[in-house]
């Protein structure tokens, strides 16, 4: 049997994976080293044994939609969730009561941090983007999706590298770049998956039965495109040795900074707005049962983004040593970015037009509707904090903490949320959610933490910035910085109430969606994609 | 899938269907074409006037030719030259008139301190093991006006030319005494201290200290000002008191390090900051 | 315009290649000249290499994610210089693979914290903050102070660094792992083979309060005493920072 290219270039990849883990495995010096290695030799031994059951590629069964892995990546997403959440609660609280640091290497706030950040980003958020990307290309096209034994391939190196990325930081093992941490190995890992998920989601997109490539698809295929873009530039780095996780980065100072800002700014773009407004572009209509409001509003807000979003990075380095014209380009980049960001805010509230009795009825409508308007306050707040005398206000402060979250519970978690509950039944084939009342508190617990957790923030990052520039009537500073730190105190004790209240939320949706999946499933009628006619 | 109308709205749809969802063709609203003009007018607003353009080596400078840096070290300038002609009075005062100055006053002059100096002396002057205490008379330098300026200024054991200087040998490690002579010189010194010692080995000890700390303790182990040698004598102990902690400063040595303040203070702050810890005193 | 798009929604390679291309320009005109410009990194006195302690304090300083929450940037605003020195300059950074500017100050900014503070006080502070330092809510290091020194990956570090650009020369690299130890002695007895290698004006003593052993708490705090201090302002024309 002729060897498919794809299947050809993925046993190059394994081979190649499992050489690079013994390699690492021999050679490592430190456990935490040596331990990643053996992990992705037994990942790539794994990968080489499915791919060889799977030698046949079985018949396809273009009748059939391809929703098992799907199935994986939802779980992964509730479990990343979970853990993400939790650890974002611990930081919260090391913040109010420092003693809960432990003191100790792989308990202390530095080494915790990125543990929440990538858990939630990637975890959670990568999860379900690859999650519901499958399902709404196979659904959109008509099509199953392409290729027997990659995509599941894609999706457990993916998560492999997740795993590699939040048990490296405790270890020690850090880029210290944000949002990319992870180092070169792991990000190679990434690399060739994110390969294979690309080219899954074009060859299955080459197969669709519809002519037009509906919106939802322009979303994730950005997503797929820039961040594969992003992270191979940023991640650019020279490897110490075999013996240490160690690399240095390739760029240093302020094109570093530059570099690793276009990077975060539109992870931030691409990752978390892109991705999810393709989930809403699809997951919005079908649970409203309206069409999109405006095709031509969607193209405009789709090339909008896709073309400012990129400029837009270096408004994190405002008044830096990056030079003066970059910081200019990057905050009226930023102003412009707020039109069609709007754009997309207002055709997906639109659409809503004729189904807001669903907004009552239905938590999940009511998600999706919440996360929309809070994608509105973060777009217009990200815009006026990238003008650079506000910025020169909230800048280093916990403003941008806030901001972050209320795009990230706000925005990012709602749309999520919101197209789980409508997801799960139907890749189960499940009647509905297990409860709607479990459902419906849920989204209030979130709401409620998602407003304190903001409001905290505003309020800790406005004092802040207040406190550091306030100067009494002859020019002499008229606070202390240490005073600034004690006065956060009663607004990261509010801010930890508020991510507590997100977290229990998130536990009841993870327990209904573990009832819904081990509940009775409907009675099957037919294949899917002939209902689908 | 022919073109449709919409019941609700009244607006075609595109005719495109993807999973039972389909499209309107609504125009775009004008009220976005018109957010879009005047964000883009905003931005070339900013082109013109802001630099903004990279060219291969060089960048378009904007009519304003405007620079954060520029702005910054303009505004830096001009308060520091009303800070000087504020403080006119202070920067000008010999140490003895400065007494009946205030500097910049004890609010901001706390803030100043608590920003550069209470990481080591504490927000309440009281010091910590280490970290002498400026509240209390005992000194390890002169603690009149002239002398704090001094000490702020150019630090103890600082990375600088005109630092105070002063180092307790490590009598033990670089082996200057036998180690009985150590341990006698401890007894002694526990005894000048006041505390529960070994006479006979007090005894011994004195002769030690006579000749190899008296030069800077002094005869009766009461410090001296002038070198930055602790007094022995009272009950304050900047890294401990007792047998051990003896032993072990004559084992290992100790040269506290204070850094000096020359360059990262102006004349005003320094002086505003010995006024408020001599105004503690 | 629509129908146009409808032509390209047909093809999914060719939106895909439209995506790339749309999605590139902000990076290539942003990024791409920072190297060409010429004012980008000022031209100042004084900026060196990291010694392999520093270096090594610097990699121990990224593996506890003290960037999370120290900044090193002083801004270009009164209040940022007035508080912590000198605004920043980009050629102080330029031998930071990565840099670590950060972006967050829930401490205060450590650009030049250099100096500022004794060696004793850095070591009693990252052993215990909180005892030293009433109200701070920092994570206590005492660890670092057990923690010996690994120095064998120095002269691949350095190594690594030099292909990134960074101007190590054959013999620094090769010697690497002993300067390490060398700037930690206490005695100071090499100091004019690291004079030689690195140039005078180091900080060459025991840092951590150990004389007996190189540990990660006096590479971390050899770090932080060199930070802000290398840029000779004095010799420095403030026209020419002006950009």
């Amino acid at each position: 049997m002729a060897l498919s290219i794809e299947r050809f270039v993925g046993w190059i990849a394994i081979i190649g994976f499992f050489f690079l883990g013994v390699a690492i495995g021999g050679y490592a010096k430190t456990p935490a080293f040596a331990l990643h290695g053996w992990l992705i030799a037994a990942a790539a031994a794994w990968g080489a044994r499915y791919l060889y059951e799977n030698a046949s590629d079985a018949p396809d069964r273009p009748l059939e939609y391809n929703d098992e892995v799907i199935r994986f990546t939802v779980i992964a997403a509730v479990v990343w969730a979970t853990l993400g959440f939790l650890v974002g609660v611990v930081l919260s609280l090391q913040l109010a009561a420092p003693e809960l640091n432990g003191d100790m290497p792989w308990t202390n706030f530095g080494r915790l941090r990125p543990v929440h950040t990538t858990a939630v980003i990637l975890g959670f958020g990568g999860n379900a983007l690859i999650g519901t990307s499958f399902y709404v290309v196979q659904r959109t096209s008509r099509a199953r999706l392409a290729g027997e034994s990659l995509p599941l391939l894609v999706v457990v190196f993916y998560n492999l590298f997740v795993v590699l990325a939040v048990t490296g930081y405790p270890l020690g093992i850090t880029q210290s770049r944000e949002y990319a941490e992870p180092e070169w190995y792991a990000d190679l890992l990434l690399t060739v998956a994110w390969l294979g998920y690309l080219a899954t989601y074009l060859r299955t997109l080459a197969r669709r039965a519809e002519p037009h490539i509906y919106v939802a698809n322009w979303y994730y295929l950005a997503f797929i495109v820039v961040i594969a873009m992003l992270h191979v530039v940023n991640n650019l780095a020279v490897p110490v040795s075999l013996e240490t996780p160690k690399s240095y980065s390739l760029f240093a100072g302020v094109q570093d900074a530059m570099t690793q800002w276009w990077y975060g700014h539109n992870a931030v773009g691409f990752l978390l707005t892109a991705g999810f407004l393709g989930m809403l572009y699809y997951f919005l209509p079908k649970a409203a049962g309206r069409p999109i409001y405006s095709y031509r509003m969607s193209i405009v807000g789709f090339w909008g983004i896709t073309f400012f979003y990129l400029w837009a990075g270096s408004h994190h380095l405002h008044y830096t040593a990056l030079p003066e014209w970059v910081q200019v380009l990057g905050m009226t980049t930023s102003v412009i970015l707020l039109i069609p960001s709007w754009a997309s805010v207002f055709n997906g509230m639109f659409t809503l037009n004729g189904a807001w009795d669903k907004v009552r009825t239905d938590p999940a409508v009511r998600f999706m509707m919440v996360a929309i308007l809070f994608y509105a306050l973060a777009t217009f707040e990200g815009s006026f904090m990238a003008i650079k005398p506000v910025n020169a206000l909230s800048h280093y402060t916990d403003w941008t903490v806030g901001h972050v979250h209320a795009g990230a519970l706000g925005w990012v978690a709602f749309m999520t949320f919101g197209a789980m509950y409508k997801l799960v039944p139907w890749l189960w084939q499940r009647e509905g959610i297990y409860s709607l009342r479990l459902e419906a508190w849920h989204f209030w617990l979130a709401l409620a933490g998602t407003l304190i957790y903001v409001g905290a923030m505003w309020n800790s990052g406005i004092t802040q910035a207040l406190m550091w520039q306030t100067y009494d009537d002859s020019g002499n500073f008229a606070f202390p910085f240490i005073d600034t730190v004690e006065a956060m105190k009663p607004y990261y004790w509010l801010r930890a109430i508020g991510g507590l209240l997100y977290l229990v939320g998130a536990v009841l949706g993870a327990y209904n969606i573990y009832m819904t999946v081990r509940g009775p499933a409907k009675a099957r009628t037919t294949p899917a994609m002939v209902t689908a006619e | 899938m022919p073109v449709e109308t919409d019941p609700l709205t009244g607006q075609k749809t595109t005719g495109h269907e993807w999973d039972g969802i389909k499209e309107l063709d609504t125009p775009l609203p004008r009220s976005v074409v018109w957010f879009y003009a005047a964000s883009l007018l905003f931005a070339a607003g900013c082109f013109a006037l802001l630099p903004a353009f990279p060219y291969v080596t060089d960048y378009s400078r904007g009519l304003l030719d405007y620079s954060s840096r520029a702005a910054v070290i303009a505004e830096v300038d001009e308060a520091d030259e009303r800070r000087r002609q504020a403080h006119s009075d202070l920067l000008a005062a010999t140490p003895a008139a400065l007494k009946a100055g205030t500097g910049i006053g004890d609010r901001a002059a706390a803030v100043l301190f608590d920003d550069n100096c209470a990481a080591c002396h504490g927000r309440d002057l009281a010091g910590q093991p280490g970290f002498p205490d400026l509240s209390d008379n005992d000194w390890l330098w002169p603690n009149d006006l002239e002398g704090i300026v001094t000490t702020i200024r150019y630090g103890v054991n600082a990375d600088h030319d005109e630092t105070r200087a002063s180092e307790m040998p490590a009598y033990g490690r670089d082996r200057l005494l036998a180690q009985a002579d150590i341990t006698a010189v401890a007894e002694f010194v526990l005894e000048i201290a006041g505390l529960e010692h070994d006479d006979v080995l007090s005894a011994a000890g004195a002769a030690v200290f006579s000749e190899q700390c008296s030069s800077c303790h002094g005869d009766q182990g009461r410090g001296g000002l002038a070198n930055g040698a602790p007094n022995l004598t009272d009950d304050k102990w900047l890294y401990g008191s007792g047998r051990d902690a003896i032993i072990d400063i004559l084992w290992t040595g100790k040269s506290g390090v204070m850094p000096a303040w020359d360059d990262r203070l102006d004349e005003v702050a320094i002086r505003s900051l010995a006024l408020y810890v001599y105004n503690r005193l | 315009m629509s129908t146009h798009h409808q032509k390209l929604e047909r093809h999914s390679i060719a939106f895909t290649v439209m995506i790339l291309v749309v999605a590139s320009f902000g990076g290539l005109v942003e990024i791409a000249p920072l190297f060409t410009i010429e004012n980008t990194v000022e031209k100042v006195k004084g900026m060196r290499p990291y010694t392999p302690l520093e270096l090594a304090g610097r990699d121990i300083y990224m593996r506890e994610g003290c960037y999370a929450c120290h900044s090193q940037m002083i801004r270009t605003l009164k209040s940022d210089v007035d508080r912590y020195g000198h605004f920043s300059l980009a050629a102080e950074s330029m031998y930071d693979h990565p840099f670590l500017w950060g972006s967050k100050r829930t401490g205060p900014d450590l650009a030049r914290v250099g100096g500022k503070y004794s060696d004793a006080w850095h070591v009693a502070h990252l052993r215990d903050p909180r005892a030293i330092v009433g109200g701070s809510i920092m994570p206590g290091y005492a660890f670092l102070s057990d923690r010996l020194l690994v120095t064998r990956q120095l002269p691949q570090a350095l190594g690594a660094l030099a292909l990134a650009g960074v101007p190590y020369s054959q013999e620094q690299i090769a010697n690497a792992a002993s300067d390490a130890h060398y700037q930690a002695d206490p005695d100071a007895e090499f100091e004019d083979d690291l004079a030689e290698r690195y140039g005078t004006g180091l900080n060459v003593r025991d840092f951590d309060g150990d004389p007996r052993r190189v540990t990660e708490m006096d590479a971390l705090v050899a770090y932080l005493q060199v930070l802000g201090t290398l840029v000779d302002f004095e010799s420095l024309n403030r026209e020419d920072l002006v950009r």
